[in-house]
Formats: C-alpha cells, sequence, structure tokens
C-alpha cells in the first residue's frame, strides 16, 4: 500500500491514498466562528467550499505551523449520511509518500479512547510511522458539525 | 564555513564538489543520497513569503487544469531549418554523423550510399531530398555541431538519414494533428501524415506507411 506522509509533533504519521484527490499547498483558510479547534476553516476549493481539519490539532493540541511543506490534503470522506464529501485535511511536512507492504505493519499495543483512528505501525530505516483509520478519523459530532445532513423539504 | 560544508555536503565532496564522498562510487550521483533528499525536504520547512496564501487560495478556487493526454510518442528532428516526426516505435538510433561511402552507378539524388552506424553498413538516404525540400534556411539554421544520423527501421529495414538537429521524443495528442497545409512541397504532403505545433511551431510527422516504401523505391528507381 502506498501512504502519504506527513508529521504531527516529533512523530511522523501515515495516510492511504486511496482517498487522496489532491495535495495542495497552504491557502489562506475562512475560520469558522465557534467550531471545534480541530476545524481550521474553510476555503474555495476548485469551486467548492470545503472543511478543512487541521490534524496537528487532532493528534497534538497545537496548530499546524505555516511553512510551505505544510499542505491540505483533500480526500473524499464518507459522511454519516453515506454520501462522499470532499475534505481538506490539514498536516505538516507533507512531502513524501512511502510504499509499505500489508504483511509489515504491526497492530496498536495501545487502545486509547476517543482516538480510535490511530491504526498499525510499520518501521522503516528513519524510525516508526503510525497508520492513521481515514474512515474514524472524524468523530461522528464532528463530521455532524461539518457535513451537516440536508434538510429534505417534504 | 564548516557548518556549511557539512551542511551542503553535495557541493564539498559530492558531485557538485570534489567529488570524494565515499558513497558516491555506489550511489552514482547525490540525487540518489538520503543526505541529499533530506536536505531537499527541509528546504520546504521554511516560512512562507508574504502574499502566498492569497494567491495560493486563488489558484486552487480555479478548476484544475487536465492536460490532454499525449498517447502518440513521436522522435521530433530537424531538417533543412523545418522540424520533422517520426513515431518513435521506428527510431531506433541517433548517432555522431558519419561520411557516406558512394556506391558506383548505384546511388541517386536520394540514395546516397552505405554509412557505418556503430559498426553495421546502413543504407544512407537523404530524407531531404525525399521530402523535395530546399537548403534556403541553412544559414539561420542551428551550428553544425547538432548534426546526427538517425537510424529508422521497420520490419527489418533500416535506412540512415542525416538531421540537422535531434529534438528528442515528444508525446502528442492524436487528435492534435492538423492537415498539412498545401504550401508544402508535393513530395513533403504526400509523406507527411499531419502537422502537430511543439512549443508554437509546426511540425510534420512523417507517414510511416508512405515513408519507407518510398524510402525502399528510391534505391532502385
Amino acid at each position: 500500500m502506498l501512504l502519504l506522509q506527513f508529521q504531527a509533533g516529533p512523530d511522523r504519521y501515515g495516510l492511504d491514498i486511496g482517498q487522496v484527490i489532491e495535495v495542495s499547498s497552504l491557502v489562506s483558510l475562512r475560520a469558522v466562528p465557534h467550531a471545534p479547534p480541530q476545524v481550521a476553516g474553510t476555503f474555495n476549493y476548485r469551486g467548492t467550499l470545503t472543511p478543512v481539519v487541521d490534524l496537528t490539532v487532532l493528534l497534538t493540541g497545537s496548530p499546524s505551523r505555516p511553512r510551505m511543506s505544510t499542505r491540505i490534503i483533500l480526500v473524499n470522506y464518507q459522511g454519516e449520511d453515506g454520501r462522499f464529501h470532499i475534505l481538506g485535511l490539514l498536516a505538516e511536512a507533507v512531502t513524501e509518500m512511502i510504499e509499505c507492504k500489508k504483511e509489515n505493519l504491526q497492530q496498536p499495543v495501545v487502545g486509547v479512547d476517543g482516538a480510535a483512528y490511530l491504526g498499525d505501525t510499520i518501521f522503516d530505516e528513519r524510525g516508526s510511522l503510525q497508520v492513521l483509520d481515514m474512515e474514524r478519523l472524524l468523530t461522528r459530532d464532528l463530521l455532524f458539525t461539518l457535513f451537516p445532513p440536508e434538510v429534505t423539504n417534504g | 564555513m564548516t557548518t556549511n560544508t557539512e551542511k551542503y555536503c553535495w557541493k564539498a565532496k559530492g558531485i557538485y564538489g570534489d567529488g570524494s564522498c565515499p558513497e558516491l562510487p555506489r550511489l552514482i550521483h547525490c540525487r540518489r543520497c538520503p543526505v541529499f533528499a533530506a536536505a531537499g525536504r527541509q528546504h520546504l520547512d521554511r516560512n512562507l513569503p508574504p502574499a502566498y496564501l492569497g494567491e495560493r487560495a486563488a489558484v486552487m478556487a480555479l478548476p484544475k487544469e487536465t492536460g490532454r493526454l499525449g498517447t502518440l510518442s513521436v522522435m521530433v528532428f530537424r531538417l533543412c531549418g523545418e522540424k520533422f516526426a517520426v513515431k518513435t516505435i521506428y527510431f531506433q538510433e541517433a548517432a555522431e554523423p558519419s561520411p557516406v561511402h558512394t556506391l558506383p552507378l548505384k546511388v541517386n539524388r536520394i540514395f546516397r550510399g552505405i554509412a557505418n552506424i556503430n559498426g553495421e553498413l546502413l543504407l544512407c538516404l537523404s530524407v531531404a531530398d525525399l521530402l523535395d525540400l530546399t537548403f534556403e534556411a541553412q544559414e539561420s539554421g542551428p551550428a553544425p555541431a547538432y548534426e546526427r544520423m538517425l537510424v529508422v527501421g521497420q520490419e527489418g529495414q533500416r535506412f540512415a538519414f542525416p538531421v540537422e538537429q535531434i529534438l528528442g521524443v515528444h508525446r502528442i495528442a492524436p487528435e492534435d494533428l492538423g492537415e498539412v497545409p498545401a504550401t508544402l512541397s508535393r513530395s513533403a504532403r504526400a509523406l507527411t501524415r499531419g502537422i502537430f505545433l511543439l512549443d508554437g511551431s509546426p511540425v510534420g510527422l512523417l507517414d510511416e506507411e508512405r515513408l519507407f516504401p518510398a524510402m525502399t523505391r528510391s534505391l532502385n528507381p
């Protein structure tokens, strides 16, 4: 499997590229008042209003630093209603893709409540890299905030 | 300075320096070295230039530009100041210019003789004469240093012909091929499949189905 690598704090993480549409450079984001801290803002992604979640906030609690290597990973994300939405994931040091074999992945040894997205880990010459489970990345509440179900009339 | 030499080791002992790095014989070039790659990535960990965010936001708001799929691979070369191309599958070799030895009573305006191309004797033709090109543009053309012998082949037939310059392999979309203009000479029009634009200048794609028979015919006029 091919992983898109990024960094949060000192640690390396990876996302399966299966759902990735595109990696965008950092852009100016519009703040969403009263939104949870992980929500970095929204921006116009090729004509679509797209919310951006800061993975550094999600993983370390502090926001991503503005750097050339801090980028927005655009993914197709399945909402509560089963439909796919475009979601931006803000992360630091998004500069590389890693090829890894599924059999080299090691299951998590520490289960953390509220962080079900923390997946398997691989070791390579530069240390360890933990794969994030895209489907469990956002909590139901956050998903509901970002992609509220459409109100149908009648 | 010491820190800089350590930091930019490729400039000191690498391929851009004196080449004394012990890893170099194994890696051949610094771009295959993890130190160089890591330094390149670190280069991206710099602060954003002013106005960067706004500029990028404007770019990302636009629809994604998708280049047209170039499915036809062609070898482009220059002949008498004009650009021509053959499909890359028929291109076999590009060699240094070599003298052409005439064959008594056999050679003509198009078939010039045989040439030694990398140890192999090949029939040498003048495609410029086959296409009835005039050498008027020669003066403004590129320096003769770019001259090459181009070897094309199909089903065991191999021909060499001199060209002024080889411009490399390019990919074009078949739908980009346009009509051959009427201003081209009659022979050139007959042997050209279509015209496409490369960096704004027209290139004639030669029709291999007619080129190879025309080349064979020139041997026994």
